[in-house]
């Protein structure tokens, strides 16, 4: 295949002709740029420190890594040890260690990721389970800003903040009552570092087939952790299906 | 011996210094986001770009360099791993994340971070 273009357009337009089969899912680009080039300029600017202390708000200082860590193009080897030469480290070198224990685990069950790993901790209320992720969901027309802004932050960059990942799919799993499964083929479809094996993991932790509870969160969490950006204007704050406290949702969504 | 290295998509750097490298897409139901950022990591790397079956291209790809082995990257990956084994491919685990050996709990995380702590925090 070829190796010389003029310009990032050329490229993409080559890609378009070549792979027409990608097509139906989007032809959003994103501003992220693959190669060892792009990966640096982001290792250098890593900030464990800062990291550690904001990294569950969507404007905190996350490393933007992960696509070049899920294709190899950084081993962990290396970015654990660059992490090591800064100050206050731990924290970022235990969440590059949950990669690890998720490729792990994939190397131990493979093709068993898209499987159950444990029974579901709770009931839920509702029997109803679907297949395949909703269209309003996918499409993001569900009139929740969050979810909806989620959603479209994903098919148009390939990026979603892991904040948002979980509330995401605790929504379209407890909530909605979707099956991991189409929620995950969806991520690893558009996610710039969609692989089997944290992503499906991931969604298993929150579904609580491997994990040891559901993960829940409300409209507090999630207004904090956002601060507020969605939640202000939302045209649907006044039924916020999140705007109650734990135990009311707990109720609400489990046996 | 002269290798050639088969790169995938779950090590897209450089294995064997200087050693001739071949890339091969599969239909893999990629977004067309997804395949640019792929494509955009190989046109960084002295690699050469194929698209169709991995294992009959990168098997011609050896014949033409006329090499003696076909060396990759070590991947968690069943399905990849499938391919290396078919090629008969020497398979290199560069730098992984600790070099710890197994076998590991991995029935939770806090049991595994137990384990490897120590010398995840040490240089």
């Amino acid at each position: 295949m070829r190796r010389e273009f003029s310009s990032r357009a050329e490229l993409v337009e080559y890609v378009k002709q070549e792979f027409p089969e990608c097509l139906p899912h989007g032809e959003q680009v994103s501003e992220t740029r693959g190669g060892r080039r792009a990966a640096e300029a982001l290792l250098e600017k890593v900030n464990p420190d800062r990291y550690a202390r904001s990294r569950n708000f969507l404007s905190g200082a996350v490393t933007r890594l992960a696509p070049y860590l899920r294709h190899g193009v950084l081993s962990l080897g290396e970015v654990r040890r660059r992490a090591l030469a800064k100050p206050n480290h731990e924290k970022l070198v235990n969440e590059y260690a949950w990669r690890d224990y998720w490729r792990r685990v994939y190397g131990q069950i493979g093709e068993g990721v898209w499987k159950d790993r444990e029974e579901p901790k709770r009931r839920w209320r509702s029997a109803r389970e679907l297949g395949e992720l909703p269209e309003d969901i996918a499409g993001a027309r569900t009139g929740l800003a969050c979810m909806d802004g989620f959603v479209t932050e994903l098919v148009t960059t390939g990026y979603m903040h892991n904040h948002a990942r979980m509330w995401f799919a605790s929504y379209v799993i407890h909530w909605r009552r979707v099956r991991w499964q189409a929620a995950a083929k969806f991520f690893l479809t558009h996610l710039l570092d969609g692989d089997p094996a944290s992503n499906n993991l991931s969604f298993q932790w929150v579904a609580s087939t491997f994990g040891a509870k559901p993960y829940l969160f409300n409209r507090e969490n999630l207004e904090k952790y956002t601060d507020g950006k969605y939640c202000r204007g939302c045209a649907r704050a006044g039924d916020c299906p999140f705007g109650k406290s734990y135990e009311q949702i707990d109720q609400e969504l489990f046996q | 011996m002269k290798p050639v290295v088969w790169m995938h998509e779950d090590c897209m750097r450089p294995i064997v210094p200087g050693a001739p490298a071949i890339f091969v897409f599969e239909n893999s139901g990629h977004s067309l986001k997804r395949l640019v950022f792929l494509y955009e990591c190989l046109l960084e790397l002295d690699v050469e770009i194929e698209k169709g079956e991995i294992v009959p291209l990168v098997r011609a790809f050896a014949a033409r360099h006329g090499a003696s082995k076909i060396v990759t990257a070590f991947t968690e990956c069943p399905r990849l791993m499938g391919y290396a084994k078919t090629l008969g491919a020497e398979v290199v685990n560069d730098d992984p994340f600790v070099a710890a050996a197994g076998p590991f709990d991995l029935k939770r995380f806090s049991r595994y971070w137990q384990r490897i702590e120590r010398q995840a925090l040490k240089l």
